[in-house]
């Protein structure tokens, strides 16, 4: 009952704040809505940025990954997460710069303006739109794991339904300030839901000799083997992380490129969460998981290890998570379709385009979160070699290069489909990164058009030259 | 001889230090998160109850924010434009 309470309080309390963003930006226009007008200062934009590192597919998904696969995804997860804000430091600056010089909403008007081709926008919206589409379904698949603690006599469906509404009636209400604003209460009530459990599977560990002889020898850690893989994925999935569509977009709601970049310097002491996760995932592994199923092990851990209040109050930091991670990706997605996809729309036009996007891209998710979940697995493990294949464009974006429309939507395309192919078809497990292969393809696509774009346009100005 | 020195001087200057900026703020970074995973998965001992691998990716979490305010303090707090030093990286950031 107490569990029960705590949870409501925290998203009641989750509205207000949403009320409270409001004030005084009741009716501005898409630029306002989507990206705050490029005004948040360092604080709400490390929250807002730094919110991604803690989803609810994190705090869940790490632990159980921890509990099933061992070292090996340890190192590949934190590795390439730590390894983007580095990146990011320098990188990021130079990507807030560039939105800044063409007045760019979502990262892909970059596209629009750099390479001068509706085509090309089109073909990147397209792709970061496909790989978010299942971002969505995982949020709502985690919020009902954390549900099931309260044990509520309803199907899935009633609660995966009011997250939906939850997050919809945010945007509505506050744009790109709704998880802003709640990111603060979100990311501090997990670092204490973290630390609650994982202080007390910690505890749980010490008081068995046994077990904590064992937590090291626990994780399946095979010397030297898929190193390879490991390195590849951290340096592809670090790269990848700087140039998402959902980081592009909380990059345009900074006010200077130096907030940005002093913003990373904190990022990964932000991580030092991950140690007390993976002590619940080393708990659930020597006998406090008996039994459970991997995704579980965090809430199960908590709900073996907490007094009553203590768990509504990690199933609403985690609730929090998934709806605040949900509400940026929406906010990232409707605009790709009414401002990129569908040209011509009014300002105003935009606004309610996207707020229509967003409210069938939630039905969808909760749809999909009921029947769909395998293909949406597969789908979400292809999002990063996706959102990745921008990165020879980015590149010369942010390094004001003059290269043709085609052949970088042609590495796109090429990059795409060598990733996709080899990631469910090629050999298992993978020596290297799938992304990575299609990344080096996209590089050598882009470099060989390019060269035959340039030697054919000097061709024919050595013609017009000739002809004078 | 500060006074005197020629603009190439200054230029290969400028340059050495965009190389040491990137070396404190990247390199080290990617050299501890990454290129190390080979020599820590060979340690075969536990610190605090974690694999030695582990455990080496938690210690970097805190090298590579010291890697970065190292690189803010040392090169990027002083530059109040916060143009300066990715205008080495940018190439001067000139249209072709």
């Amino acid at each position: 009952m107490s569990a029960n309470i705590v949870f409501f309080a925290v998203i009641m309390l989750a509205f207000v704040i949403v009320l409270y963003a409001r004030r005084g930006h009741g009716e501005g226009g898409a630029r306002d809505y989507f990206v705050a007008s490029g005004q948040f200062g360092g604080f709400l934009l490390f929250f807002l940025s730094v919110g991604e590192t803690y989803s609810i597919g994190s705090i869940l998904g790490f632990p159980a990954a921890t509990y099933v696969q061992g070292t090996p995804f340890v190192l590949w997860f934190l590795g390439y997460i730590v390894l983007a804000f580095p990146l990011g430091y320098f990188v990021n600056p130079l990507i807030w710069r560039a939105g800044r010089r063409v007045g760019a909403m979502t990262g892909v008007d970059l596209f629009r303006f750099h390479f001068d081709s509706r085509g090309l926008e089109k073909l990147v919206a397209l792709n970061a739109i496909i790989c978010l589409v299942p971002l969505g379904e995982m949020q709502f698949v985690g919020l009902l794991g954390v549900l099931k603690a309260f044990h509520w006599p309803v199907s899935g469906f009633v609660p995966m339904a009011g997250a939906a509404g939850v997050t919809f009636v945010w945007i509505l209400l506050s744009g790109i300030r709704a998880p802003a604003y709640v990111s603060f209460i979100k990311d501090t009530l997990v670092v204490v839901a973290v630390l609650l459990v994982g202080m007390a599977a910690l505890r749980a560990l010490g008081m068995d000799g046994a077990a904590t002889q064992t937590v090291a020898e626990s994780p399946v850690h095979r010397p030297g083997e898929g190193n390879l893989l490991v390195m590849s994925t951290i340096l592809f999935q670090a790269a990848g992380f700087c140039v998402a569509p959902a980081n592009i977009a909380f990059l345009f709601t900074a006010r200077s490129d130096r907030i940005v970049r002093r913003n990373q310097i904190v990022m990964p002491l932000y991580m030092l969460m991950f140690p007390f996760l993976y002590a619940v995932a080393m708990f659930a592994r020597h006998g406090g998981g008996a039994g459970t199923v991997a995704n579980d092990v965090f809430m199960t851990s908590a709900t073996t290890l907490l007094p009553g209040w203590a768990v509504g109050l990690v199933a609403a930091a985690c609730g929090l998570s998934g709806l605040v991670i949900l509400a940026g990706n929406c906010l990232t997605l409707g605009p790709l379709v009414s401002h990129n996809l569908l040209h011509g729309l009014s300002d105003r036009g935009q606004r309610r385009g996207a707020q229509v996007v967003i409210g069938g891209y939630l039905l969808f998710s909760v749809v999909a979160a009921d029947h769909l979940t395998s293909v949406m697995t597969v789908l979400n493990t292809l999002f990063y070699m996706g959102i990745s294949q921008i990165i020879p464009a980015m590149i010369a974006i942010v390094l004001r290069k003059g290269v043709g429309a085609f052949p970088i939507g042609a590495g796109l395309v090429v990059g795409d489909c060598v990733s996709a192919g080899l990631a469910l078809f090629g050999p298992q497990p993978a020596a290297v990164n799938a992304g990575m292969v299609g990344l080096l393809w996209n590089f050598a696509i882009v470099g060989v058009l390019e060269g035959i774009r340039r030697y054919q346009a000097g061709e024919a100005a050595m013609r017009t030259a000739g002809r004078k | 001889m500060d006074e005197q020195r020629s603009p190439s001087a200054e230029g290969g200057g400028a340059r050495g230090r965009q190389v040491v900026r990137l070396a404190v703020g990247l390199g080290i970074p990617f050299c501890v998160i990454d290129l190390a995973i080979p020599f820590t998965t060979r340690v075969d001992r536990t610190v605090l109850g974690a694999a030695f691998p582990v455990f080496w990716m938690f210690l970097s979490f805190v090298i590579t924010s010291a890697c970065m305010l190292a690189t803010w303090l040392l090169f990027d707090r002083a530059d109040e434009a916060g143009e300066e030093h990715d205008a080495g990286m940018a190439a001067s950031e000139t249209r072709e």
